[in-house]
């Protein structure tokens, strides 16, 4: 049993077999392009087909009657080769060497896109590969107007369709020979075209496939990015040993006790390789011959990728059940030998430098409590956590934190920060400093230290007193108002008995005057000297050293 | 050079010359110019033939008429044309001069070959 295929020539209808038909195809296609330099091709081409039509006419005994590729040699027998076709009295003797003139054709058997530029390499004799690079660069050197052009190209260049139109773009003689060659090579493609049927789904078709290759362009291109972008992280890290890239948060590398490249490594796999597959899939859309990866690959990456995962969430998981222990040491006791009333505290982010360690910007805490003697007390205690409290208490060693007494002063420099030399990002690290305060004594925050106590807050200018073992907020009716800030040291005016007194506050100390004339003004001033008054009564100047006296009253 | 090339080019070479012969004679359409240029084995295959017609047509040495037919498709009547008689002419008289030419050339060979004794 054998297909039937209906066919028109010179308005009469034929049944040939599909052989049948296909060798009269390739013999019209091959006659067509050896008249390729003649003028009116598409009437003699009329002719010959009239012809054909009149010797198979003849041939068939009754109209029903299916030609047979028999046939068709028979008539190609009578009408000769497609070289006979050749009219030599135009062309000169040497048909057989003469120049093809070459077409610039879109090649759609290599196109990426609509193969302008596979056209381009047939025409210009170049690889096709080399073609492509070129063009890419003119893309990235015209900042993508070249995309434009390519798409005028595009519609402007003919699609490379017949074999003939192949063979001239790549420049290649046409006779029957070469055209079969071409042919059977098409075939296939030819045949999947014919399947899908009209001309509209073809070039719809045509568009969702650029559309894909596009897509995936976009795709290998990002992914393509990502997957560089890990492999060389990975591969610097192992050099690298304080870089993290994936792992912030993770509660994996202390309790793991894992080198920090394994971390990276797990990281890796379980990144990569969903890139890796985005990757291919995009490659894939972009060139949809292109052979595919082994299933074994697949299998054994989606795997390994699976067992890191599992193996990730078991540990992670088991991390997480795992109640941290955490462990206090104090790391510094001393007694002050200040005799001040007050003592000033304050801070300095200058104190302790981050260069290679981590700087940990955790917490650090101000507690403030009744001292049993006479003297104030300073001491420094260091929290940490780990999985049990032998590891917390080493890790409470290794926080840095320092301070700074000052000698002259009654005042203590903290620094604003702590460090913690290795990396570490699970566990709390936290400094406590503790103050001891005598009775009846203040103590002074300045700098910020205020913002480190959480009990002691007070609004105002940051004085505490040692009341009876109390430690309160040495409260003056003035301090609701911004007085305390260093910035903002505008002189204050407020009316006292009816008469505006200048309230200064400084770094120094504090400055207290009438509203006169400067020798006739009443003033108090107090600062690291102790406490003198200028009163216009006494119309003179007394400096009175006043160590265990109040300073708020005027 | 192939024996063959040599006789196909020599009767291309004539061919218009015997085309524009035949219907000099009478209208024909192309299966007739065909069958005649066949006869008298001008040509083996139909395929020169077609290219041929064209090139005369356009040349303004041919139009055409078309007549139905009673078995097929309908026939293309090829007649020579007013430009195409006076062609005829100048084709005559150079296809005279030729044959002159060859006959003399290959007559004073053969002369030449008689007295030649044979090696």
């Amino acid at each position: 049993m054998n297909k039937t295929i209906d066919i028109n020539l010179a308005g009469i209808l034929f049944h040939l077999d599909e052989t049948a038909y296909r060798k009269l195809r390739k013999y019209l296609n091959a006659v067509r392009s050896s008249l390729q330099h003649q003028e009116d091709v598409d009437e003699v081409m009329n002719e010959i087909e009239a012809r054909i039509a009149e010797l198979l006419g003849e041939k068939q005994v009754h109209p029903q009657q299916v030609i047979n590729d028999k046939n068709i040699d028979e008539i190609i027998a009578v009408l000769g080769e497609p070289e006979d076709y050749e009219d030599v009295v135009e062309e000169p003797v040497s048909a057989k060497n003469y120049r093809i003139k070459k077409g610039l054709f879109r090649d759609m058997d290599k196109s990426v896109f609509g193969g302008v530029a596979a056209g381009f390499a047939h025409y210009l004799g170049m690889d096709i590969t080399l073609m492509r690079i070129v063009f890419v660069l003119i893309l990235f050197f015209s900042h993508s107007s070249f995309g434009l052009i390519y798409l005028l190209l595009w519609i402007v260049i003919p699609k490379a369709k017949t074999a003939s139109d192949k063979l001239r773009m790549k420049g290649e003689k046409v006779n029957l020979d070469s055209i079969v060659d071409q042919v059977s090579t098409d075939e296939p493609i030819n045949k999947k075209k014919n399947n899908l049927g009209t001309k509209l789904e073809n070039s719809t078709q045509e568009f969702g496939q650029v559309f894909a290759r596009i897509i995936g362009l976009l795709i290998a291109f990002i992914t393509g990015s990502i997957l560089l972008v890990l492999i060389v992280s990975v591969l610097s890290l192992s050099s690298m040993s304080d870089m993290h890239i994936f792992v912030v948060n993770t509660p994996f590398y202390e309790g793991l006790n894992m080198p920090f490249g394994w971390l990276n490594s797990i990281a890796f796999v379980l990144v990569g390789f969903p890139v890796a597959l985005l990757f291919l899939l995009g490659v894939k859309m972009l060139f949809p011959n292109a052979k595919s990866i082994g299933k074994n690959i697949f299998v054994i990456g989606g795997t390994i990728w699976f067992l890191t995962l599992v193996f990730a969430i078991v540990k992670s998981t088991s991390l997480l059940a795992h109640k941290n222990e955490s462990a206090k040491i104090i790391s510094e006791q001393k007694e002050l030998s200040y005799k001040t009333d007050t003592l000033f505290l304050s801070m300095d982010k200058h104190l302790l430098m981050a260069k290679n360690n981590f700087n940990s910007n955790k917490r650090i805490h101000f507690y403030f409590k009744a001292s049993t003697d006479d003297a104030f007390h300073l001491q420094v205690e260091k929290e940490s956590e780990g999985i049990d409290v032998p590891e917390a208490k080493l890790k409470a060693e290794n926080i840095l934190y320092k301070y700074q007494i000052d000698s002259l002063q009654p005042k203590l420099v903290f620094s604003n920060k702590l460090l913690y030399p290795n990396r570490d990002f699970v566990q709390e690290h936290e400094v406590f400093v503790n103050v001891f305060v005598p009775n009846n004594k203040y103590i002074k925050m300045t700098d910020g230290v205020s913002n480190h106590t959480y009990k002691f807050y007070c609004q105002g200018d940051n004085l505490l007193k040692n009341v009876n073992g109390k430690i309160i907020c040495e409260d003056n009716a003035n301090t609701d108002e911004d007085w305390q800030s260093d910035e903002n040291q505008e002189n204050e005016v407020i009316r006292i008995n009816g008469k505006n007194v200048n309230i200064k506050i400084t770094d120094d100390g504090l400055d207290l005057y009438t509203d006169d004339d400067s020798n006739k003004r009443t003033h108090i001033k107090i600062d690291e000297n102790g406490i003198q008054i200028n009163a216009q009564k006494t119309k003179r100047s007394d400096s009175v050293k006043l160590l265990n006296q109040k300073t708020n009253n005027q | 050079m192939k024996m063959e090339n040599i006789k196909s080019q020599m009767r291309k070479g004539v061919l218009e010359y015997c085309i524009l012969n035949i219907l000099d004679k009478n209208d024909a359409y192309t299966s007739d110019i065909l069958k005649e240029l066949k006869e008298a084995k001008m040509i083996v295959v139909e395929g020169t033939v077609y290219p041929l017609l064209t090139r005369l047509k356009n040349a303004g040495y041919l139009s055409y008429r078309w007549e139905e037919s009673s078995s097929g498709p309908p026939r293309k009547y090829y007649l020579l044309t007013d430009k195409g008689r006076e062609f005829l002419k100048m084709m005559d008289i150079s296809w005279a001069d030729l044959v002159k030419a060859v006959n003399h050339i290959s007559k004073k060979n053969i002369k030449a070959n008689k007295t030649q004794p044979k090696l």
